[in-house]
């Protein structure tokens, strides 16, 4: 973080290095997951783990060889990092979970998309809420089916 | 404690003699954390809303991989000739740095205009973001990665000139550090776009 112009000619050697590392890394992580998919290497299930995974890793090797957190500061930058990761997993998880538990607990047919299933649910729906629930339940069936 | 308060000048020893640039820069990191938690939001509820089609087209029969490839393409290159600046910059020359800045500026010139191009066509196509959850989520997350390289194309072409009229020292230097923190951590969000919106929604 130096300001003079008289930068020592090995720093900017392992600077140069850091970039060109981190971007041959970078094409290739890139070429991997469109690879993947476009050739349609494997089964989704598979590949959707695989090209997440993969792009946590790019996101790492640009962080490390792109940002060059150093100097007195890089305690707060990983400070800030951490906040931001846990908060990110919070938002991302949090609404996950909440959203799945949403759709098994009270949309099943949007997955099977069957009556059948719609009115199973309504059963249940109408066995578990208090009496006044089941016009509710009814209004949000038929708004979905007119929005499917 | 009192004595420590009224002391003037740097305490010897201080392992924290902060110049104002490191500070700003610091400054700047944390406000792409902030940024970065606006796009994680954007990006669960694009992911929640990725099925609900209404009817419209769906991912797959509107993402054309080979194209997002040239796109993606461009925005990586782009992080990589600005590290090139910030090198030439290290250096204290101020013409590899223009030259620098000004062929990232094209690559993200030539990315955004990929975009548009792209947004213009799903919407005459009737793939508009009024026209299902899907795609209000998809606009919504990809336009404001987009709109965040806009800002950045702008702040690029303003230190050109301030550089050209100024050089590198001072706040310029604090400047180049913040932009480029700034470009690199839009090419990480489109890390995250590529996979998780085209990629995942092309399978």
């Amino acid at each position: 973080m130096s300001m003079s112009s008289d930068t020592p000619t090995s720093e900017v050697r392992s600077l140069y290095r850091s970039y060109v590392t981190g971007f041959v890394l970078a094409v290739i992580l890139t070429a991997i997951p469109f690879w993947l998919v476009m050739d349609k290497i494997a089964p989704p299930q598979t590949l959707l783990p695989a090209i997440l995974l993969i792009a946590a890793v790019q996101m790492l090797v640009h962080l490390k060889y792109f940002f060059h957190l150093t100097g007195v500061d890089r305690q707060w930058n990983l400070g800030a990092l951490l906040l931001t990761g846990i908060i990110i997993t919070i938002v991302f998880g949090g609404t996950f979970w909440v959203m799945l538990e949403l759709r098994t607990n009270m949309m099943p047919w949007m997955d099977s998309g069957t009556h059948q299933a719609a009115s199973s649910a309504m059963i249940t729906g109408i066995n578990m809420e208090p009496p006044g629930m089941s016009s509710a339940v009814r209004r949000a069936v038929s708004s979905t089916a007119q929005m499917q | 404690m009192l004595q420590k308060v009224t002391t003037v000048g740097p305490v010897p020893g201080d392992e924290h003699e902060h110049d104002p640039g490191a500070t700003t820069v610091l400054g700047f990191w944390f406000y792409l954390m902030t940024d970065c938690i606006l796009f994680a939001s954007v990006f669960a509820s694009y992911v929640v809303l990725s099925s609900s089609t209404a009817g419209g087209p769906a991912s797959h029969q509107l993402f054309d991989l080979p194209y997002l490839a040239v796109e993606t393409a461009c925005l990586l290159v782009s992080s990589f000739t600005y590290g090139l600046a910030s090198i030439a910059m290290r250096q204290n020359r101020k013409d590899v740095v223009l030259t620098w800045l000004a062929v990232t500026f094209l690559l993200g010139l030539a990315f955004i205009g990929m975009e548009i191009n792209e947004f213009y066509g799903m919407v005459s196509e009737g793939a508009g973001p009024d026209r299902s959850a899907f795609l209000s989520g998809f606009f919504t997350l990809v336009g404001t990665h987009g709109v965040h390289v806009t800002i950045g194309l702008g702040w690029m072409a303003l230190m050109m000139i301030q550089v050209l009229q100024n050089g590198l020292e001072g706040a310029n230097h604090t400047r180049l550090m913040c932009l480029g923190m700034f470009w690199h951590f839009l090419d990480i969000i489109w890390i995250g776009v590529f996979t998780i919106v085209y990629l995942s929604g092309a399978m």
